[in-house]
């Protein structure tokens, strides 16, 4: 029988400066990359090798942000934004979980949605935003409205797929144990999903944001979205830069925010790290 | 009155033409305290009858009673599974004690039980690991655990050390033997190793291959309590041929069907 080694024998542990090296040397090969790249396009963008007017140097381009945030012009739009964008995640995603919980725990709900959702699945949900002008008009609702529907179904479809995924012994020897069928769904059934749930929630996250932005394009005049679009039509270029790296930003920060809960909520889980 | 009555007891599976009878009329006592032994080929139904005395199958024909006069809290019966099927998510201790935490009983307290259970084991210092950083026998030693916390009236065990190695399989066999005699533990165990059964039981009921019937019920002559190293004499290798004589026949046939 093994026993359980709390630290590791001096031998073998990296010692810290040379664990500090290995990840510097990991970030910078993460950077590089990056970095070069934008690099050459400030280089290239300078010595007028390609058109600034479509091109405007990296270095401007954040000047320009820097300016549309002191100016106060960034804030509102922004919050409008992501008040539209956490509202119809907020409206989407959770009723998207609750029924994919449903559908794996309950055979009648699964009878009746599988088809319906099977039906609706493949039609680009983005093709609905005129539908939802005509019933909401212009402003927030309809751009709330397609954001929840875009983030509904990734999140129903993977969290179904969660729960039939959960190893069926499992449940058996709850039972056998004494457990209710309520303390099933909530001791084994729910946490099991989780990490397949996560998953969906990421997909929701991304695909949502992409919706958020293109309805903002028609049917708002304020918001990130919107000032992408105006800027464009008034041929403001660097702007429209400005207003594309906050607005990704956003999503690489939600995206990362997400991911922070979800390693903490399932450590227990490999797959965790290997999805990072 | 015996523990546990099992009354003419009957499971098929499928109708018509198709229909496959896994356990054919099978009836057994068990007492209060006794290792009973479900010995057969592979297919034999032996499985298939355990779910039936757990509850977790209905028999088509046929009844399990067990005696409840002698009140008591806690479960009636708690299996012990070929897999350790434990919960990946939760630490040792808090899979263990998983039947306590559904019945209210608070975590500090919990947690001291399945240390108490896990010790029995002899694997108390892992009870704050996960499940995947343990060994195959170390889980099922869990598993074990976890039946024994729940404190059952009957233990219910499904080959529990068909998916261990060899010698892990031959530790955990002494283990169980020390643990049952200690505990005086009524216990129906499911094998289809002849060694095993003589080793654990005080009975062996020896079943036939398909529809599974009892051929043979064997009482185990050796004393209690029970030490390893019988299985070195030569009394309990006659008897090894003697059950083998016995199955032989049925295992060639179980592998024909199958």
């Amino acid at each position: 029988m093994n026993t359980p080694a709390p630290s590791l024998p001096a031998a073998v542990a990296p010692d810290a400066t040379g664990a500090w090296r290995a990840r510097g040397m990991r970030m910078l090969i993460a950077t590089a990359p990056v970095a070069g790249a934008l690099a050459l396009w400030q280089i290239a963008a300078v010595t007028d090798v390609i058109d600034r007017s479509f091109f405007p140097p990296p270095t401007r381009v954040l000047a320009k942000l820097w300016e549309l945030i002191v100016t106060g012009q960034m804030g509102p739009n922004m919050a409008v934004s992501l008040q539209r964008f956490l509202l119809g995640f907020l409206l989407g995603a959770v009723p998207g979980v609750f029924f994919g919980l449903m559908m794996g725990w309950i055979k009648a709900v699964r009878l009746v949605l599988d088809p319906i959702i099977t039906i609706i699945y493949p039609i680009p949900r983005i093709a609905i935003l005129p539908l939802f002008l005509v019933i909401f008009g212009l402003g927030s609702p309809p751009i709330v409205a397609i954001t929840a529907l875009i983030c509904f179904f990734p999140a129903v479809v993977t969290t179904y797929a969660g729960v039939r995924g959960l190893d069926p012994n499992l449940p058996a020897m709850a039972r056998n144990i004494g457990a209710s069928r309520l303390q099933v769904m909530t001791k084994i059934a729910l946490p099991a999903s989780l990490p397949v749930m996560f998953a969906g929630l990421r997909l929701s996250l991304g695909l949502a944001l992409t919706g958020e932005v293109a309805a903002e394009f028609v049917a708002a005049s304020n918001g990130v979205g919107a000032e992408i679009w105006r800027s464009w039509q008034i041929y403001r270029i660097d702007e429209m830069y400005a207003n594309i790296v906050a607005i990704s930003a956003v999503g690489v920060i939600l995206s990362y925010v997400l991911l922070e809960v979800q390693r903490r909520l399932l450590s227990w889980d490999e797959g965790v790290e290997l999805t990072k | 009155m015996p523990l546990l009555t099992i009354d003419h007891v009957t499971v098929a599976f499928g109708n018509g033409p198709r229909k496959l009878v896994a356990v054919d009329d099978v009836s057994l006592t068990v007492e209060r305290g006794e290792f009973l032994c479900l010995l057969g080929p592979s297919g034999c139904g032996k499985s298939t009858l355990l779910k039936v005395v757990s509850g977790l199958l209905a028999a088509h024909s046929g009844r399990v009673t067990l005696d409840t006069q002698e009140r008591r809290d806690g479960l009636e019966s708690v299996m012990v599974w070929q897999e350790p099927t434990l919960i990946p998510w939760r630490r040792i201790d808090d899979n263990v004690a998983l039947s306590l935490e559904l019945r209210g009983v608070p975590r500090a307290e919990r947690r001291e039980r399945a240390v108490e259970a896990l010790k029995l084991l002899g694997i108390a210092d892992f009870a704050a690991y996960f499940p995947r950083q343990l060994s195959g026998g170390m889980r099922q030693r869990a598993g074990i655990a976890r039946a024994l916390v729940a404190d059952p009236r009957i233990l219910l065990m499904d080959e529990p050390f068909a998916a261990v190695d060899a010698q892990t399989r031959r530790i955990l066999q002494e283990q169980v033997l020390m643990l049952t005699q200690d505990l005086h533990k009524t216990v129906i165990f499911v094998t289809h190793s002849i060694e095993e059964a003589l080793l654990l039981g005080d009975r062996i009921a020896v079943m036939s291959a398909r529809p599974g019937r009892i051929k043979a019920l064997i009482e185990v002559e050796f004393p209690r309590p029970r030490d390893p190293h019988i299985v070195r004499t030569a009394r309990f290798q006659d008897l090894e041929e003697h059950i083998w004589d016995l199955l032989r026949g049925e295992a060639a046939r179980a592998e024909l069907e199958t």
